[in-house]
């Protein structure tokens, strides 16, 4: 608890060895995704796919949190410096603005909302971290000089805290469109900040006025080589944490689309239509064509991803492969799993035949990742049958 | 004031909080309520010393440590508060409503009602004074708080000015205050009637007075038109039109239950908390061209005896083919 070079009351080891490391839940919550993980694995499930992505972006969740949450604060430490703790005021700020302004009203949690929450999380963590905790810690184990520090960050917090919730209330009473702005904060993620602002705005405030830790005395022994490797391990890990959604956005637009196994959901053989009486007497024999409904499940990016049932209902008879009259589709067919948006898309697929008698269906549509919302993919998917009913997706 | 003084008048501080956050109606007294809240509030800061307010350099060390404390453990009372206040209110709703929906006022929509505005307010500026008399042993204006704060006898009395201030101004805006359109609430928009041809629409909405510390005049109504008229449905008080007697033979006994009026009701929107709502009327009339005049009126009185009380009315116009010409 004590920090720079004010001498003070110290932490049990015991206590300090809950803070230090995974913590229980952690544990219990890393052995529980693994468990999902060999579940679907054993399951061959087919959900594995998008979801594998965000359970391992979970797994990963989690182990950074258990290795912040075991850096100690020590003078000269990243955690310690005030150009640290004040970035971590402002990107909480920032977070919380985000999380109001991408939440929709009514209490859906968009997965943008998700993402926002998670490095709340990691974030608040950090604070947690940079400030020892300080702000929350019993009586008993902070000395006076950090008594004095808590007791007036809270001070200050109180009228900051005072003054949102004023101007909620305020814009509430003012007109009707602003009653209408209240609503939909408080009804989408403004309850989320506000819990948020109750319990860590002191902490930020206290993060933002501690004093810079002084400099380490020329004589203090140096930093243990172990704590060295967890910070910098820690500092690396919330780097890639918040870098990977990032990335994968920018693997929704460059990525090859990728598809599922086609699988024709209609019998294969064509069926014969007439009787034997009727061919005796010299009535022709009617082959049907045969048909097939091919489906298939193209996905675009990994993990920051859309995908689209493909569902082509297409006959064949040797000579050539045709779209039966009559088929419909919907007005929806593309599915964003996490983080993209579809700004446009063409459900009904133009067919086109080819002298070779193939057939060609084609499916348009624009992705967009949700993040890095300058970057659109165009994305043709093709389903070609050709005129004995063999079928091929291009995408 | 002693410590045990103190603490008295905080516990009264949370009981009429509490009855405020609380679902209980306040039949037009809310203004008592808030004007004692705001008595002990002045009673608590003079004895206190206005210890919560000072400035840092008009403390010495040892006030400048009590307020800052105070001011820690009162935010996190604050989060305490709001959740025992929300469990309060839900379960004086559940008692009050006792289970019936929808509830009076769910037409209209007023957003965060008077009543919890005051609330909220009193967490937030009181709870560090609240903090500072529950705990401090002996009374700060005894270490000469109040001479720092230039609090004479001259000072202590002009804040209690405050409570006729504060009734005066409230007095002003019911009384004589512009009356204010209130946005449809939580009614549901429906369409279709209970006879073919027919189109129906509710319509909530309502006029409030006093802005949310006043009165609001309701109106729930559900109004159907058959291209020949615009009548409204669901309210034995207002009968439809003679020529659509035919249509009601099969549907008289069971939609003109008068246990079966929440799609309709004369009065039943009306929200009183801070001035009484009384002498609520319904009128509807039909022209000659089938349009719809739906009229809301009641009487706001803020005092008793009817004294500086005013005329709200809420109009609602629909023509025979559902084109709305005038709305809450």
């Amino acid at each position: 608890m004590n920090s720079g070079a004010s001498p003070g009351p110290r932490r049990s080891p015991r206590t300090l060895a809950a803070h230090a490391g995974f913590s229980p839940i952690g544990i219990l919550a890393i052995v529980f995704l693994l468990l999902v993980l060999a579940a679907l694995y054993v399951a061959n499930s087919t959900d594995i796919a998008p979801a594998l992505p965000w359970i391992t972006y979970l797994l990963l969740v989690f182990v950074t949190w258990g290795v912040v949450a075991g850096v100690r604060r020590e003078p000269g430490s990243w955690l310690g410096r005030r150009d640290v703790r004040r970035a971590l005021v402002a990107g909480i700020a920032a977070d919380c603005v985000g999380v109001v302004a991408a939440s929709s009203p009514g209490f859906q949690v968009s997965s943008a909302t998700v993402l926002l929450l998670l490095f709340l999380v990691l974030l608040n963590i950090a604070l947690g971290r940079a400030t020892e905790r300080m702000a929350t810690a019993p009586d008993g184990s902070v000395d006076e000089r950090q008594e004095a520090l808590r007791n007036r960050a809270h001070r200050l917090a109180y009228p900051i805290f005072a003054a949102i919730i004023g101007a909620l209330l305020v814009a509430d009473a003012v007109s009707t469109q602003s009653q209408t702005w209240t609503e939909h904060v408080l009804g989408s993620g403004g309850l989320l900040v506000f819990l948020e602002l109750l319990f860590v705005l002191p902490g930020m405030v206290l993060a933002f006025i501690e004093p810079a830790p002084p400099p380490p005395e020329p004589g203090a022994p140096a930093r243990p080589r172990a704590a060295n490797v967890q910070a910098r391990v820690a500092v690396a890990l919330v780097v890639t944490l918040f870098a990977l959604p990032f990335l994968a956005s920018v693997g929704t637009a460059v990525l090859p689309l990728y598809s599922s196994a086609v699988v024709n959901t209609s019998p294969p053989a064509p069926t014969v239509i007439g009787t034997p009486s009727s061919s005796s007497t010299g009535g022709q024999q009617v082959a049907s064509p045969a048909c097939g409904n091919f489906l298939s499940i193209v996905f675009a990016g990994w993990g920051v991803s859309a995908e689209m049932p493909v569902s082509a209902y297409a006959c064949w008879d040797g000579r050539r492969a045709y779209e039966p009259s009559g088929t419909g589709y919907g007005s929806k067919c593309w599915v964003s799993n996490a983080l993209v948006s579809i700004p446009a898309e063409q459900c009904t697929p133009s067919a086109v035949t080819a002298s070779d008698g193939t057939l060609t269906l084609t499916w348009r549509a624009t992705v967009s990742p949700e993040l890095l919302p300058f970057l659109n993919r165009h994305v043709d998917v093709q389903v070609i049958i050709d005129r004995n009913g063999h079928v091929e997706i291009h995408r | 004031m002693t410590r045990s003084m103190r603490r008295v008048a905080v516990i009264s501080v949370a009981a009429i909080t509490a009855v405020l956050a609380s679902a209980l109606p306040l039949h037009g007294f809310g203004i008592v309520v808030m004007v004692a809240l705001a008595g002990l509030d002045i009673l608590l800061l003079q004895a206190t010393g206005w210890l919560a307010f000072r400035r840092g350099s008009r403390l010495d060390e040892r006030q400048t440590a009590l307020r800052d404390r105070a001011y820690r453990r009162g935010f996190r009372l604050i989060g305490l508060a709001v959740l025992l206040l929300w469990l309060l209110w839900f379960g004086s709703y559940v008692f009050v409503v006792g289970g019936a929906t929808p509830s009076a006022g769910d037409a209209i929509d007023g957003g965060i009602a008077g009543r919890i505005l005051v609330v909220i307010a009193e967490l937030l500026t009181m709870m560090a004074t609240c903090v500072v008399a529950w705990r401090e042993d002996g009374s700060p204006e005894s270490d000469g708080g109040a001479a720092v704060a230039g609090q004479g006898l001259h000072g202590r009395w002009l804040a209690w000015l405050l409570l006729p201030a504060i009734v005066a101004a409230w007095l002003l805006a019911v009384a004589w205050g512009p009356p204010q359109a209130v946005a449809p609430g939580s009614i549901s928009v429906v369409g279709g009637g209970p006879a073919s041809g027919w189109a129906c629409h509710e319509f909530g909405g309502g006029t409030m007075v006093g802005a949310d510390f006043g009165a609001t005049v309701g109106l729930r109504a559900y109004v159907c038109w058959n291209g020949t008229d615009a009548f409204v449905w669901g309210d034995p008080a207002v009968p439809p039109p003679a020529s659509l007697n035919h249509y009601f033979k099969p549907y008289t006994a069971l939609e003109f239950d008068a246990a079966n009026t929440l799609e309709s009701g004369c009065g039943l929107d009306n929200l009183s908390d801070f001035a009484a709502v009384g002498q609520t009327t319904c009128t509807a009339r039909i022209d000659a061209n089938g349009t719809l005049h739906y009229t809301v009126s009641a009487r706001v009185s803020p005092l008793p005896f009817g004294i500086a009380s005013r005329e709200v009315s809420v109009d609602l116009v629909v023509t025979r083919t559902g084109k709305v010409l005038e709305q809450p």
